[in-house]
């Protein structure tokens, strides 16, 4: 059995989806927190200066949803069939990719404010309101989003919809499928206990 | 929809010799605009599996119609049959398993995911950008002194050093990692040639996935498009 070892900040961000699959999987893994203030020393050390990175006996993985991908292959989270597979794929993407359009155009503004204003104005109706709409209606038909089973698309859309929702409380009024998936996901005992006792982080 | 039974040949090396048989194929459809882009990693896995697909190529016009039958609005999608597969590396890895181009084993898997991740970042900001600097010249000027250093250097610095005494990026043949690396860099040496020639080592294996015989083909009958 290969040694894992996850290195990440002291936070959920990108690292939080690969430490669910692993739980979920009864993978162990050691998971390594790195606090802001010793992160310019050990940037350096990072294959590309940048975390997550799996640490795979001494081998580095980089990139979170390789990562994760991998990490769901290990833990049966990965739908046998090739065109399932891809389904879960093609979604975990297209969650990413919106998150990105987020990250990078939340960034161009300092103030709280504006912030939330960019959020409701810009980035809901444009991209996460559309989305959502997608999904609710495929939600409202199935337990899970590909397949009969738990796969690791279902734990990257809770996860997102987690991290959404702590912000912005209200903005799955209308998608009460999408919510009541969120809402299995976290009831799935291996990630309701490992969020349950995770520590309280900023991000 | 039901499998399609499809005719096709096969090309026994050994005996030199041509069979036709009948399979049970899903149909493939890529659809996308008229460009390389996001979409053209998919047609060189296909073209490398010598896998049929229909490569269909849309205006802005004719998407603009059919965009509300599109699940998420975005191209390319791929068609498998009457199901709609979106975003072009799910695409690419779905053609590359098909093609038998992605590892078995899943650590080299995840080492080609990376690969993926890494380069197809960069080419995402790379477009962003070009569509914020509509002049050409400004654009270059802008990728050269900035872009460049921050953001391609470094990958291609890292791949120079991969590739220096390995004949395939992961194991010891071939894989999709291969292919995204040729298709990431030749149009950037094409265009720029003075940018990445100093990494001799990752310019040459990308001229050998291109001079590969059914990417040559590729590159040379293919529609043109500027991106």
């Amino acid at each position: 059995m290969p040694e894992y070892k996850l290195i990440y900040f002291n936070a959920k961000g990108t690292a939080e989806l690969i430490r669910w699959i692993f739980t979920h999987g009864g993978i162990t893994f050691t998971d390594e927190r790195i606090e802001m203030e010793d992160w310019p020393e050990r940037k350096s050390e990072m294959p590309h200066g940048k975390v997550p990175v799996l640490m795979i006996d001494e081998e580095p993985l980089v990139q979170s949803l390789a990562i994760a991908r991998f990490a769901a292959k290990e833990a049966g989270l990965v739908p046998e069939d090739n065109l399932e597979a891809a389904m879960c794929d093609a979604l975990v993407d297209t969650v990413n990719e919106m998150m990105k359009e987020l990250y990078d155009n939340v960034r161009k503004y300092d103030d709280d404010d504006e912030k939330q204003k960019y959020f409701e104005e810009i980035f809901f109706p444009n991209h996460l309101e559309p989305f959502l709409k997608n999904l609710n209606e495929r939600l409202s038909e199935k337990e899970w989003f590909v397949t009969d089973q738990l796969t690791w698309a279902d734990l990257m859309l809770a996860r997102t919809m987690m991290q959404i929702t702590e912000k912005h409380p209200d903005c799955l009024e209308n998608f009460s499928d999408v919510a009541a998936h969120m809402e299995r996901v976290c009831e799935v005992p291996s990630i309701k206990e490992w969020i349950e006792n995770s520590p309280e982080t900023a991000f | 929809g039901s499998k399609r039974k499809r005719l096709v040949s096969i090309y026994h090396a050994e005996s030199n010799t041509v069979s036709r048989i009948l399979v049970t194929m899903p149909e493939y459809k890529l659809m996308y605009f008229n460009t390389m882009g996001h979409g053209e990693i998919i047609r060189w896995i296909f073209a490398y599996g010598g896998i049929p697909y229909k490569d269909e190529r849309l205006t802005r016009e004719e998407f603009d119609k059919i965009k509300s039958s599109i699940k998420g609005g975005k191209l390319p999608i791929l068609m498998v049959d009457d199901k709609q597969l979106p975003q072009s590396l799910a695409i690419a890895r779905f053609v590359a398993k098909k093609a038998r181009i992605v590892p078995e084993d899943d650590w080299e898997s995840a080492l080609i995911d990376a690969l993926a991740d890494s380069l197809h970042e960069m080419l995402f900001d790379l477009y962003k950008l070009r569509q914020t600097i509509p002049d050409y010249n400004e654009y270059v000027g802008k990728v050269r002194d900035e872009f460049f250093p921050k953001s391609i250097a470094p990958i291609a610095q890292a791949l120079d050093e991969r590739m220096k005494d390995r004949q395939w990026y992961t194991g010891d043949k071939l894989t999709w990692g291969d292919l995204i690396i040729g298709r990431a860099f030749a149009e950037m040496y094409n265009r720029q040639p003075e940018m990445l020639k100093k990494f001799t080592h990752l310019v040459s294996h990308m001229q050998k996935v291109c001079e590969m015989p059914a990417i040559k083909k590729w590159i040379e009958t293919r529609p043109e498009s500027p991106f």
